[in-house]
Protein backbone atom coordinates (compact mmCIF):
# COMPACT_ATOMS: atom_id res chain seq x y z
CA UNK A 1 0.00 0.00 0.00
CA UNK A 2 1.34 3.29 -0.72
CA UNK A 3 2.23 5.85 1.88
CA UNK A 4 -0.87 7.93 0.91
CA UNK A 5 -3.17 4.76 1.03
CA UNK A 6 -1.87 4.49 4.64
CA UNK A 7 -2.54 8.03 5.71
CA UNK A 8 -6.05 7.31 4.04
CA UNK A 9 -6.82 4.23 5.71
CA UNK A 10 -5.52 5.78 8.94
CA UNK A 11 -7.93 8.70 8.90
CA UNK A 12 -10.84 6.50 8.08
CA UNK A 13 -9.95 4.46 11.15
CA UNK A 14 -9.49 7.31 13.64
CA UNK A 15 -13.00 8.82 12.08
CA UNK A 16 -13.96 5.20 12.99
CA UNK A 17 -12.83 5.69 16.52
CA UNK A 18 -14.36 9.00 17.03
CA UNK A 19 -17.82 7.23 16.30
CA UNK A 20 -17.46 4.99 18.29
CA UNK A 21 -16.33 7.83 21.15
CA UNK A 22 -19.66 9.92 19.84
CA UNK A 23 -21.94 6.72 20.47
CA UNK A 24 -20.73 5.89 23.74
CA UNK A 25 -20.87 9.50 24.97
CA UNK A 26 -25.03 9.69 23.99
CA UNK A 27 -25.43 5.76 24.41
CA UNK A 28 -29.46 5.35 25.34
CA UNK A 29 -28.01 1.62 26.79
CA UNK A 30 -25.38 -0.61 27.92
CA UNK A 31 -24.98 -1.97 24.97
CA UNK A 32 -24.39 0.67 22.50
CA UNK A 33 -22.15 1.91 25.46
CA UNK A 34 -19.95 -0.89 25.39
CA UNK A 35 -19.96 -0.81 21.21
CA UNK A 36 -19.29 2.66 21.40
CA UNK A 37 -16.19 2.07 23.70
CA UNK A 38 -14.73 -0.81 21.73
CA UNK A 39 -15.19 0.84 18.57
CA UNK A 40 -13.06 3.46 19.73
CA UNK A 41 -10.39 1.29 20.64
CA UNK A 42 -10.66 -0.50 17.59
CA UNK A 43 -9.70 3.00 16.15
CA UNK A 44 -6.76 3.56 18.04
CA UNK A 45 -5.42 0.48 18.32
CA UNK A 46 -5.73 0.02 14.52
CA UNK A 47 -4.05 3.39 13.94
CA UNK A 48 -1.16 2.67 15.88
CA UNK A 49 -0.51 -0.48 14.07
CA UNK A 50 -0.39 1.02 11.00
CA UNK A 51 1.83 3.23 12.40
CA UNK A 52 4.01 0.32 14.16
CA UNK A 53 4.02 -1.58 10.72
CA UNK A 54 4.90 1.53 8.72
CA UNK A 55 7.75 2.62 11.10
CA UNK A 56 9.26 -0.81 11.27
CA UNK A 57 8.66 -1.45 7.35
CA UNK A 58 10.53 2.16 6.54
CA UNK A 59 13.56 0.53 9.30
CA UNK A 60 13.69 -2.36 7.61
CA UNK A 61 14.08 -1.05 4.19
CA UNK A 62 16.78 1.52 5.41
CA UNK A 63 18.96 -1.66 6.70
CA UNK B 1 5.65 -11.14 3.52
CA UNK B 2 7.42 -14.21 1.66
CA UNK B 3 9.22 -13.60 -1.90
CA UNK B 4 8.09 -15.97 -4.54
CA UNK B 5 8.70 -16.99 -7.86
CA UNK B 6 6.44 -17.52 -10.63
CA UNK B 7 6.26 -20.75 -12.87
CA UNK B 8 8.00 -19.20 -15.65
CA UNK B 9 11.10 -18.03 -13.37
CA UNK B 10 10.02 -14.48 -13.25
CA UNK B 11 10.31 -12.80 -10.02
CA UNK B 12 6.92 -11.36 -8.98
CA UNK B 13 5.85 -8.92 -6.03
CA UNK B 14 5.98 -10.72 -2.46
CA UNK B 15 2.53 -12.43 -2.06
CA UNK B 16 1.02 -11.58 1.53
CA UNK B 17 0.84 -14.53 3.90
CA UNK B 18 1.03 -12.69 7.27
CA UNK B 19 -2.66 -12.14 6.75
CA UNK B 20 -3.36 -15.58 5.44
CA UNK B 21 -1.70 -17.00 8.75
CA UNK B 22 -4.22 -14.48 11.16
CA UNK B 23 -6.79 -15.74 9.20
CA UNK B 24 -5.92 -19.95 9.63
CA UNK B 25 -5.48 -18.90 13.61
CA UNK B 26 -8.61 -17.32 14.04
CA UNK B 27 -10.25 -20.30 12.47
CA UNK B 28 -8.83 -22.42 14.59
CA UNK B 29 -9.39 -20.48 17.86
CA UNK B 30 -13.13 -19.57 16.50
CA UNK B 31 -13.30 -23.00 15.69
CA UNK B 32 -12.79 -24.03 19.20
CA UNK B 33 -15.45 -21.67 20.54
CA UNK B 34 -18.11 -22.44 18.25
CA UNK B 35 -17.93 -26.52 18.45
CA UNK B 36 -17.66 -25.88 22.37
CA UNK B 37 -21.21 -23.47 22.84
CA UNK B 38 -22.55 -26.16 20.23
CA UNK B 39 -21.57 -29.26 22.87
CA UNK B 40 -23.07 -26.95 25.54
CA UNK B 41 -26.21 -26.34 24.35
CA UNK B 42 -26.65 -29.28 22.99
CA UNK B 43 -26.90 -30.16 26.39
CA UNK B 44 -29.01 -27.71 27.76
CA UNK B 45 -31.33 -29.34 25.50
CA UNK B 46 -31.31 -32.02 27.32
CA UNK B 47 -30.54 -31.10 30.80
CA UNK B 48 -32.27 -27.64 31.00
CA UNK B 49 -30.09 -27.24 34.63
CA UNK B 50 -27.27 -25.95 32.11
CA UNK B 51 -29.30 -22.47 31.27
CA UNK B 52 -27.76 -21.91 35.04
CA UNK B 53 -31.02 -19.55 35.65
CA UNK B 54 -28.84 -16.56 34.29
CA UNK B 55 -30.35 -14.47 31.86
CA UNK B 56 -26.87 -14.68 29.88
CA UNK B 57 -26.56 -17.98 29.43
CA UNK B 58 -30.24 -19.22 28.31
CA UNK B 59 -30.08 -20.94 25.46
CA UNK B 60 -32.25 -18.25 23.50
CA UNK B 61 -29.26 -16.01 23.81
CA UNK B 62 -26.19 -18.93 23.30
CA UNK B 63 -27.91 -20.69 20.41
CA UNK B 64 -27.38 -17.42 18.08
CA UNK B 65 -23.65 -16.90 19.62
CA UNK B 66 -22.96 -21.01 18.24
CA UNK B 67 -24.64 -20.58 14.90
CA UNK B 68 -22.66 -17.30 14.33
CA UNK B 69 -19.54 -18.76 15.56
CA UNK B 70 -19.59 -21.88 13.32
CA UNK B 71 -20.78 -19.95 10.51
CA UNK B 72 -19.38 -16.48 10.41
CA UNK B 73 -16.65 -16.72 12.90
CA UNK B 74 -15.00 -20.47 12.25
CA UNK B 75 -16.43 -20.73 8.51
CA UNK B 76 -15.77 -17.02 7.48
CA UNK B 77 -12.54 -17.00 8.72
CA UNK B 78 -11.67 -20.15 6.65
CA UNK B 79 -13.20 -18.23 3.83
CA UNK B 80 -11.83 -15.03 3.74
CA UNK B 81 -8.26 -16.78 4.78
CA UNK B 82 -8.07 -19.43 1.90
CA UNK B 83 -9.86 -16.80 -0.71
CA UNK B 84 -6.55 -14.83 0.09
CA UNK B 85 -4.50 -17.35 -0.34
CA UNK B 86 -6.09 -18.60 -3.48
CA UNK B 87 -6.51 -15.34 -5.41
CA UNK B 88 -2.93 -14.21 -4.72
CA UNK B 89 -1.65 -17.76 -6.70
CA UNK B 90 -4.19 -18.19 -9.11
CA UNK B 91 -3.52 -14.88 -10.04
CA UNK B 92 -0.04 -14.70 -9.68
CA UNK B 93 -0.54 -11.26 -8.11
CA UNK B 94 -0.20 -9.95 -4.68
CA UNK B 95 -3.50 -8.55 -2.50
CA UNK B 96 -4.48 -5.07 -3.99
CA UNK B 97 -4.36 -2.63 -1.38
CA UNK B 98 -1.40 -3.71 0.18
CA UNK B 99 -0.53 -4.85 4.25
CA UNK B 100 -3.09 -1.89 5.33
CA UNK B 101 -5.94 -2.98 3.91
CA UNK B 102 -5.98 -6.56 4.23
CA UNK B 103 -5.28 -6.12 7.52
CA UNK B 104 -8.79 -3.87 8.27
CA UNK B 105 -10.36 -6.49 6.53
CA UNK B 106 -9.13 -8.88 9.02
CA UNK B 107 -9.28 -6.81 12.72
CA UNK B 108 -12.72 -5.35 11.62
CA UNK B 109 -14.19 -8.92 11.05
CA UNK B 110 -12.79 -10.24 13.77
CA UNK B 111 -14.52 -7.33 15.65
CA UNK B 112 -17.22 -7.83 14.03
CA UNK B 113 -17.45 -11.08 15.19
CA UNK B 114 -16.69 -10.15 18.87
CA UNK B 115 -19.69 -7.56 18.58
CA UNK B 116 -22.11 -9.64 17.61
CA UNK B 117 -21.56 -12.16 20.38
CA UNK B 118 -21.47 -9.32 22.87
CA UNK B 119 -25.05 -8.69 21.17
CA UNK B 120 -26.34 -11.77 21.79
CA UNK B 121 -25.32 -13.04 24.97
CA UNK B 122 -26.27 -8.64 26.22
CA UNK B 123 -30.05 -9.90 25.08
CA UNK B 124 -29.44 -7.79 21.88
CA UNK B 125 -31.31 -9.51 18.55
CA UNK B 126 -33.25 -7.89 15.98
CA UNK B 127 -34.39 -11.97 15.20
CA UNK B 128 -33.62 -12.85 11.73
CA UNK B 129 -32.46 -16.43 11.68
CA UNK B 130 -28.36 -15.80 11.62
CA UNK B 131 -28.36 -12.29 10.87
CA UNK B 132 -29.36 -11.59 14.73
CA UNK B 133 -27.05 -8.62 14.87
CA UNK B 134 -28.57 -5.40 15.56
CA UNK B 135 -28.49 -2.29 12.63
CA UNK B 136 -25.06 -0.98 14.19
CA UNK B 137 -23.24 -4.08 13.66
CA UNK B 138 -24.85 -4.61 10.34
CA UNK B 139 -22.88 -1.13 9.33
CA UNK B 140 -20.01 -2.39 10.41
CA UNK B 141 -19.87 -5.32 8.62
CA UNK B 142 -21.08 -4.04 5.51
CA UNK B 143 -17.83 -1.39 5.63
CA UNK B 144 -15.93 -4.71 6.40
CA UNK B 145 -17.09 -6.32 3.67
CA UNK B 146 -16.73 -3.90 0.96
CA UNK B 147 -13.15 -3.57 2.12
CA UNK B 148 -12.98 -7.54 1.48
CA UNK B 149 -14.52 -7.18 -1.70
CA UNK B 150 -12.00 -4.00 -3.02
CA UNK B 151 -9.10 -6.26 -2.05
CA UNK B 152 -10.21 -9.90 -3.80
CA UNK B 153 -11.60 -7.84 -6.77
CA UNK B 154 -8.44 -5.78 -7.36
CA UNK B 155 -6.31 -8.71 -6.76
CA UNK B 156 -8.41 -10.43 -10.16
CA UNK B 157 -8.22 -6.74 -11.82
CA UNK B 158 -4.27 -6.58 -11.76
CA UNK B 159 -3.77 -10.67 -12.14
CA UNK B 160 -1.03 -11.61 -14.34
CA UNK B 161 -2.78 -14.67 -15.33
CA UNK B 162 -4.95 -14.22 -18.16
CA UNK B 163 -7.76 -17.10 -17.20
CA UNK B 164 -9.64 -16.22 -13.91
CA UNK B 165 -9.44 -19.77 -12.25
CA UNK B 166 -13.15 -21.21 -11.18
CA UNK B 167 -11.89 -21.61 -7.71
CA UNK B 168 -11.95 -17.10 -7.99
CA UNK B 169 -15.32 -17.26 -9.69
CA UNK B 170 -17.06 -18.94 -6.36
CA UNK B 171 -15.21 -17.18 -4.20
CA UNK B 172 -16.16 -13.73 -5.92
CA UNK B 173 -20.27 -15.34 -6.13
CA UNK B 174 -19.76 -15.40 -2.18
CA UNK B 175 -18.64 -12.02 -2.00
CA UNK B 176 -21.03 -9.81 -4.11
CA UNK B 177 -23.90 -12.06 -3.37
CA UNK B 178 -23.30 -12.09 0.54
CA UNK B 179 -23.24 -8.25 0.17
CA UNK B 180 -26.18 -8.13 -1.82
CA UNK B 181 -28.31 -10.15 0.68
CA UNK B 182 -26.66 -8.65 4.02
CA UNK B 183 -27.83 -5.43 2.66
CA UNK B 184 -31.30 -5.72 1.62
CA UNK B 185 -32.06 -8.53 4.41
CA UNK B 186 -31.07 -5.87 6.95
CA UNK B 187 -32.83 -2.70 5.81
CA UNK B 188 -34.32 -1.05 8.96
CA UNK B 189 -34.87 2.12 10.38
CA UNK B 190 -33.07 2.46 14.55
CA UNK B 191 -35.20 4.31 16.77
CA UNK B 192 -32.44 6.29 17.85
CA UNK B 193 -28.75 7.05 16.52
CA UNK B 194 -27.41 5.96 19.53
CA UNK B 195 -29.46 3.06 20.76
CA UNK B 196 -29.66 -0.77 19.84
CA UNK B 197 -33.19 -0.54 19.11
CA UNK B 198 -34.08 -0.55 14.67
CA UNK B 199 -37.66 -1.70 13.36
CA UNK B 200 -36.77 -3.71 9.81
CA UNK B 201 -38.24 -2.26 6.41
CA UNK B 202 -40.78 -4.68 5.64
CA UNK B 203 -43.07 -6.05 7.57
CA UNK B 204 -45.90 -9.48 7.87
CA UNK B 205 -45.02 -12.11 5.28
CA UNK B 206 -42.70 -9.71 3.11
CA UNK B 207 -40.41 -9.71 6.11
CA UNK B 208 -40.40 -13.36 6.71
CA UNK B 209 -39.87 -14.08 2.87
CA UNK B 210 -37.25 -11.50 2.55
CA UNK B 211 -35.41 -13.14 6.22
CA UNK B 212 -35.31 -16.73 4.15
CA UNK B 213 -34.27 -15.43 0.78
CA UNK B 214 -31.56 -14.03 3.20
CA UNK B 215 -31.26 -17.20 5.15
CA UNK B 216 -31.19 -19.97 2.77
CA UNK B 217 -28.80 -18.05 0.56
CA UNK B 218 -26.99 -17.31 3.19
CA UNK B 219 -26.71 -21.05 2.66
CA UNK B 220 -26.39 -20.77 -0.84
CA UNK B 221 -23.63 -18.43 -1.50
CA UNK B 222 -21.63 -18.36 1.92
CA UNK B 223 -21.51 -21.97 3.04
CA UNK B 224 -22.20 -23.44 -0.45
CA UNK B 225 -20.94 -20.88 -3.10
CA UNK B 226 -17.35 -20.19 -0.76
CA UNK B 227 -16.43 -23.59 0.30
CA UNK B 228 -16.95 -25.34 -3.79
CA UNK B 229 -14.00 -21.60 -4.38
CA UNK B 230 -12.34 -23.80 -1.64
CA UNK B 231 -13.03 -27.25 -2.69
CA UNK B 232 -11.86 -26.33 -6.60
CA UNK B 233 -8.21 -25.27 -5.30
CA UNK B 234 -7.84 -27.66 -2.49
CA UNK B 235 -8.93 -30.84 -3.81
CA UNK B 236 -7.20 -30.42 -7.45
CA UNK B 237 -4.06 -29.44 -5.17
CA UNK B 238 -3.72 -32.68 -2.97
CA UNK B 239 -4.44 -35.29 -5.34
CA UNK B 240 -2.07 -33.67 -7.88
CA UNK B 241 -4.09 -34.08 -10.29
CA UNK B 242 -6.20 -31.87 -12.69
CA UNK B 243 -10.34 -30.93 -12.15
CA UNK B 244 -12.23 -33.96 -13.46
CA UNK B 245 -14.31 -31.66 -16.08
CA UNK B 246 -13.06 -27.63 -16.08
CA UNK B 247 -16.29 -27.60 -18.53
CA UNK B 248 -18.55 -29.13 -15.91
CA UNK B 249 -17.23 -26.38 -13.42
CA UNK B 250 -18.81 -23.66 -15.22
CA UNK B 251 -21.45 -25.00 -15.99
CA UNK B 252 -22.81 -25.84 -12.28
CA UNK B 253 -21.44 -22.26 -11.47
CA UNK B 254 -24.25 -20.56 -13.90
CA UNK B 255 -26.84 -23.07 -12.80
CA UNK B 256 -26.47 -22.57 -9.42
CA UNK B 257 -25.84 -19.21 -8.88
CA UNK B 258 -29.24 -18.51 -11.33
CA UNK B 259 -31.22 -21.35 -9.13
CA UNK B 260 -30.00 -20.95 -5.37
CA UNK B 261 -31.43 -17.47 -5.54
CA UNK B 262 -35.16 -18.72 -5.83
CA UNK B 263 -35.38 -21.84 -3.32
CA UNK B 264 -35.86 -19.56 0.04
CA UNK B 265 -39.55 -19.33 0.35
CA UNK B 266 -38.99 -23.33 0.58
CA UNK B 267 -38.63 -22.10 4.79
CA UNK B 268 -42.71 -21.14 4.47
CA UNK B 269 -44.21 -23.88 3.58
CA UNK B 270 -47.64 -23.85 4.98
CA UNK B 271 -47.39 -20.18 6.35
CA UNK B 272 -49.86 -16.92 5.19
CA UNK B 273 -47.01 -16.95 2.33
CA UNK B 274 -49.02 -17.05 -1.23
CA UNK B 275 -48.88 -20.97 -2.44
CA UNK B 276 -47.44 -20.20 -5.32
CA UNK B 277 -44.49 -18.34 -4.04
CA UNK B 278 -43.90 -21.95 -1.84
CA UNK B 279 -44.41 -24.16 -5.00
CA UNK B 280 -42.29 -21.84 -6.95
CA UNK B 281 -39.63 -22.21 -3.91
CA UNK B 282 -40.04 -26.19 -4.03
CA UNK B 283 -39.67 -26.30 -7.69
CA UNK B 284 -36.15 -24.42 -7.62
CA UNK B 285 -35.38 -26.39 -4.68
CA UNK B 286 -35.24 -29.94 -6.54
CA UNK B 287 -33.94 -28.40 -9.48
CA UNK B 288 -30.76 -27.73 -7.19
CA UNK B 289 -30.38 -31.05 -7.24
CA UNK B 290 -28.42 -30.58 -10.52
CA UNK B 291 -25.94 -27.81 -10.62
CA UNK B 292 -25.48 -29.40 -6.46
CA UNK B 293 -24.23 -32.88 -7.86
CA UNK B 294 -22.38 -31.47 -10.87
CA UNK B 295 -20.12 -29.78 -8.24
CA UNK B 296 -20.07 -33.27 -5.87
CA UNK B 297 -19.50 -35.47 -8.77
CA UNK B 298 -16.46 -33.13 -10.27
CA UNK B 299 -14.85 -33.03 -6.90
CA UNK B 300 -15.32 -36.56 -6.18
CA UNK B 301 -14.10 -37.27 -9.77
CA UNK B 302 -10.83 -35.02 -9.72
CA UNK B 303 -9.69 -38.10 -7.08
CA UNK B 304 -9.56 -40.34 -10.89
CA UNK B 305 -5.65 -41.92 -10.85
CA UNK B 306 -5.46 -40.71 -7.54
CA UNK B 307 -7.79 -42.94 -5.33
CA UNK B 308 -4.74 -44.54 -3.27
CA UNK B 309 -4.33 -41.18 -1.75
CA UNK B 310 -7.16 -41.47 0.45
CA UNK B 311 -5.26 -44.40 2.15
CA UNK B 312 -2.17 -42.74 2.81
CA UNK B 313 -3.12 -39.16 3.04
CA UNK B 314 -5.49 -38.60 5.98
CA UNK B 315 -5.88 -34.76 4.74
CA UNK B 316 -7.07 -36.04 1.62
CA UNK B 317 -9.47 -38.10 3.38
CA UNK B 318 -11.25 -34.86 5.09
CA UNK B 319 -11.45 -33.07 1.98
CA UNK B 320 -13.21 -36.08 -0.04
CA UNK B 321 -15.61 -36.90 2.94
CA UNK B 322 -16.50 -33.03 2.67
CA UNK B 323 -17.62 -33.65 -0.83
CA UNK B 324 -19.25 -36.81 -0.08
CA UNK B 325 -21.25 -35.44 2.67
CA UNK B 326 -22.18 -31.96 0.58
CA UNK B 327 -23.95 -34.75 -1.84
CA UNK B 328 -25.74 -36.14 0.80
CA UNK B 329 -26.76 -33.20 2.17
CA UNK B 330 -27.85 -31.33 -1.57
CA UNK B 331 -29.67 -34.29 -1.82
CA UNK B 332 -31.13 -34.40 1.55
CA UNK B 333 -32.24 -30.26 1.00
CA UNK B 334 -34.35 -30.64 -2.12
CA UNK B 335 -36.18 -33.90 -0.73
CA UNK B 336 -37.24 -32.01 2.73
CA UNK B 337 -38.46 -29.12 0.65
CA UNK B 338 -41.36 -30.97 -1.21
CA UNK B 339 -43.83 -30.05 0.01
CA UNK B 340 -45.49 -33.42 1.43
CA UNK B 341 -42.19 -34.34 2.96
CA UNK B 342 -42.23 -30.83 4.89
CA UNK B 343 -45.14 -31.14 6.04
CA UNK B 344 -43.59 -33.75 8.13
CA UNK B 345 -40.33 -32.64 8.77
CA UNK B 346 -40.41 -29.11 9.12
CA UNK B 347 -40.01 -27.18 13.14
CA UNK B 348 -38.70 -31.01 13.87
CA UNK B 349 -35.13 -32.30 14.73
CA UNK B 350 -34.90 -33.58 11.21
CA UNK B 351 -33.95 -30.13 9.65
CA UNK B 352 -31.08 -29.76 12.76
CA UNK B 353 -29.70 -33.19 11.54
CA UNK B 354 -29.65 -31.85 8.06
CA UNK B 355 -28.25 -28.39 8.36
CA UNK B 356 -25.41 -30.52 10.34
CA UNK B 357 -24.90 -32.92 7.64
CA UNK B 358 -23.42 -29.55 5.68
CA UNK B 359 -22.31 -27.50 8.52
CA UNK B 360 -19.42 -30.60 9.98
CA UNK B 361 -19.33 -33.00 7.23
CA UNK B 362 -19.27 -29.96 4.22
CA UNK B 363 -17.94 -27.19 5.93
CA UNK B 364 -16.10 -28.33 8.44
CA UNK B 365 -14.02 -30.78 6.96
CA UNK B 366 -13.70 -29.04 4.00
CA UNK B 367 -12.12 -25.98 5.93
CA UNK B 368 -9.97 -28.57 8.15
CA UNK B 369 -8.20 -30.22 5.06
CA UNK B 370 -7.72 -27.12 3.83
CA UNK B 371 -6.04 -25.76 7.11
CA UNK B 372 -3.77 -28.88 7.69
CA UNK B 373 -2.48 -28.43 3.81
CA UNK B 374 -2.24 -24.52 4.48
CA UNK B 375 -0.39 -24.49 7.72
CA UNK B 376 3.40 -26.47 7.02
CA UNK B 377 3.35 -24.30 3.88
CA UNK B 378 2.57 -20.95 5.41
CA UNK B 379 5.09 -21.36 7.95
CA UNK B 380 7.72 -23.32 5.91
CA UNK B 381 7.30 -27.25 7.49
CA UNK B 382 8.14 -29.84 5.17
CA UNK B 383 5.60 -31.35 6.94
CA UNK B 384 2.71 -31.87 9.68
CA UNK B 385 3.76 -32.87 12.79
CA UNK B 386 1.51 -35.91 13.13
CA UNK B 387 -0.23 -37.36 10.05
CA UNK B 388 -1.54 -40.04 12.31
CA UNK B 389 -3.06 -37.54 14.71
CA UNK B 390 -5.00 -35.82 11.51
CA UNK B 391 -6.11 -39.56 11.30
CA UNK B 392 -7.55 -39.88 14.54
CA UNK B 393 -9.31 -36.45 14.07
CA UNK B 394 -10.64 -37.74 10.72
CA UNK B 395 -12.19 -40.66 12.77
CA UNK B 396 -13.22 -39.49 15.97
CA UNK B 397 -15.42 -36.51 14.21
CA UNK B 398 -16.60 -38.73 11.64
CA UNK B 399 -17.99 -40.92 14.20
CA UNK B 400 -19.65 -37.60 16.28
CA UNK B 401 -21.08 -36.26 12.94
CA UNK B 402 -22.63 -40.12 12.86
CA UNK B 403 -23.92 -39.97 15.86
CA UNK B 404 -25.17 -36.35 15.74
CA UNK B 405 -26.79 -36.51 12.04
CA UNK B 406 -28.62 -40.21 12.88
CA UNK B 407 -29.64 -39.06 16.77
CA UNK B 408 -31.68 -36.48 14.87
CA UNK B 409 -33.13 -37.82 12.06
CA UNK B 410 -34.56 -40.13 14.43
CA UNK B 411 -35.54 -37.70 16.88
CA UNK B 412 -37.02 -35.35 14.26
CA UNK B 413 -39.11 -37.84 12.08
CA UNK B 414 -40.48 -39.30 15.70
CA UNK B 415 -41.12 -35.89 16.67
CA UNK B 416 -42.98 -34.77 13.74
CA UNK B 417 -44.96 -38.46 13.39
CA UNK B 418 -46.07 -37.50 17.57
CA UNK B 419 -47.17 -34.29 16.35
CA UNK B 420 -49.49 -35.43 14.00
CA UNK B 421 -50.87 -39.00 15.64
CA UNK B 422 -54.70 -39.05 15.91
CA UNK B 423 -56.12 -41.13 18.05
CA UNK B 424 -59.67 -43.12 16.85
CA UNK B 425 -61.67 -39.81 18.53
CA UNK B 426 -60.16 -37.67 16.49
CA UNK B 427 -57.95 -35.91 19.50
CA UNK B 428 -54.14 -35.22 19.00
CA UNK B 429 -52.09 -38.46 20.76
CA UNK B 430 -49.90 -37.20 21.99
CA UNK B 431 -49.35 -34.00 24.05
CA UNK B 432 -46.29 -31.59 23.31
CA UNK B 433 -44.34 -32.13 26.29
CA UNK B 434 -44.69 -35.95 25.52
CA UNK B 435 -42.67 -35.66 22.48
CA UNK B 436 -39.85 -33.46 24.02
CA UNK B 437 -39.72 -36.54 26.76
CA UNK B 438 -39.65 -38.77 24.03
CA UNK B 439 -36.64 -36.84 21.98
CA UNK B 440 -34.44 -36.92 25.79
CA UNK B 441 -32.48 -39.93 24.24
CA UNK B 442 -31.84 -38.64 21.32
CA UNK B 443 -30.69 -35.35 22.88
CA UNK B 444 -28.13 -36.92 24.96
CA UNK B 445 -26.83 -38.81 22.42
CA UNK B 446 -26.27 -35.28 20.26
CA UNK B 447 -24.47 -34.26 22.65
CA UNK B 448 -21.77 -37.12 22.92
CA UNK B 449 -21.49 -36.51 19.09
CA UNK B 450 -21.03 -32.81 19.31
CA UNK B 451 -18.23 -34.04 22.22
CA UNK B 452 -16.45 -36.07 20.03
CA UNK B 453 -16.55 -33.77 17.28
CA UNK B 454 -14.82 -31.10 19.49
CA UNK B 455 -12.56 -33.38 20.83
CA UNK B 456 -11.15 -34.03 17.05
CA UNK B 457 -10.81 -30.15 16.84
CA UNK B 458 -8.44 -29.96 19.71
CA UNK B 459 -6.94 -33.02 18.37
CA UNK B 460 -6.12 -30.26 15.07
CA UNK B 461 -5.50 -27.80 17.21
CA UNK B 462 -2.59 -29.36 19.27
CA UNK B 463 -1.12 -30.97 16.22
CA UNK B 464 -0.61 -27.67 14.24
CA UNK B 465 0.19 -25.87 17.02
CA UNK B 466 3.55 -28.73 17.31
CA UNK B 467 3.52 -28.30 13.46
CA UNK B 468 3.99 -24.38 13.89
CA UNK B 469 6.50 -24.99 16.65
CA UNK B 470 8.45 -26.69 14.22
CA UNK B 471 8.52 -30.15 15.83
CA UNK B 472 7.21 -33.71 13.81
CA UNK B 473 6.39 -36.77 15.68
CA UNK B 474 8.96 -40.10 15.42
CA UNK B 475 6.10 -42.17 14.04
CA UNK B 476 5.72 -44.91 11.75
CA UNK B 477 4.45 -44.12 8.09
CA UNK B 478 0.76 -44.32 7.19
CA UNK B 479 1.22 -47.19 4.30
CA UNK B 480 3.61 -50.23 5.89
CA UNK B 481 6.96 -49.72 4.87
CA UNK B 482 8.10 -53.21 4.44
CA UNK B 483 5.13 -53.82 1.89
CA UNK B 484 6.04 -55.35 -1.29
CA UNK B 485 4.81 -53.73 -4.01
CA UNK B 486 3.18 -50.11 -4.25
CA UNK B 487 -0.46 -49.56 -3.89
CA UNK B 488 -2.09 -50.23 -6.85
CA UNK B 489 -5.03 -47.33 -7.79
CA UNK B 490 -8.41 -48.23 -7.17
CA UNK B 491 -9.66 -47.32 -10.69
Amino acid sequence: MTPTGVWLLGGVSTLLGLIGLILAAGAQDATIYLFGLSLFGFGILFTFGLMRRSFDLAQEDRQ
Amino acid sequence: MSATTALTGRPVAAYDEDVVRLFVIATMFWGIIAFTAGVYIAFQLAFPALNLGLEYTTFGRLRPLHTSAAIFAFGGNALLGTSFYVVQRTCRAPLFGGWALSRFVFWGYQFFIVMAALGYVLGVSQGREYAEPEWYVDLWLTLVWVAYLVVFLGTVLKRREPHIYVANWFYLAFIITIAVLHIVNNLAMPVSLVGTKSYSAASGVQDALLQWWYGHNAVGFFLTAGFLGMMYYFVPKRAERPVYSYRLSIIHFWALIFLYIWAGPHHLHYTALPDWAQTLGMTFSIMLWVPSWGGMVNGIMTLSGAWDKLRTDPVMRFLVTSVAFYGMSTFEGPVMSIKAVNALSHYTDWTIGHVHSGALGWVAFISFGAVYDLVPKLWHRKELYSMRLVGWHFWISTLGIVLYITSMWVSGIMQGLMWRAYDHLGFLQYSFVETVAAMHPFYVIRGLGGVLFLLGALIMVYNLVRTIRGDVRAEAPMTPANRATAPIPAE
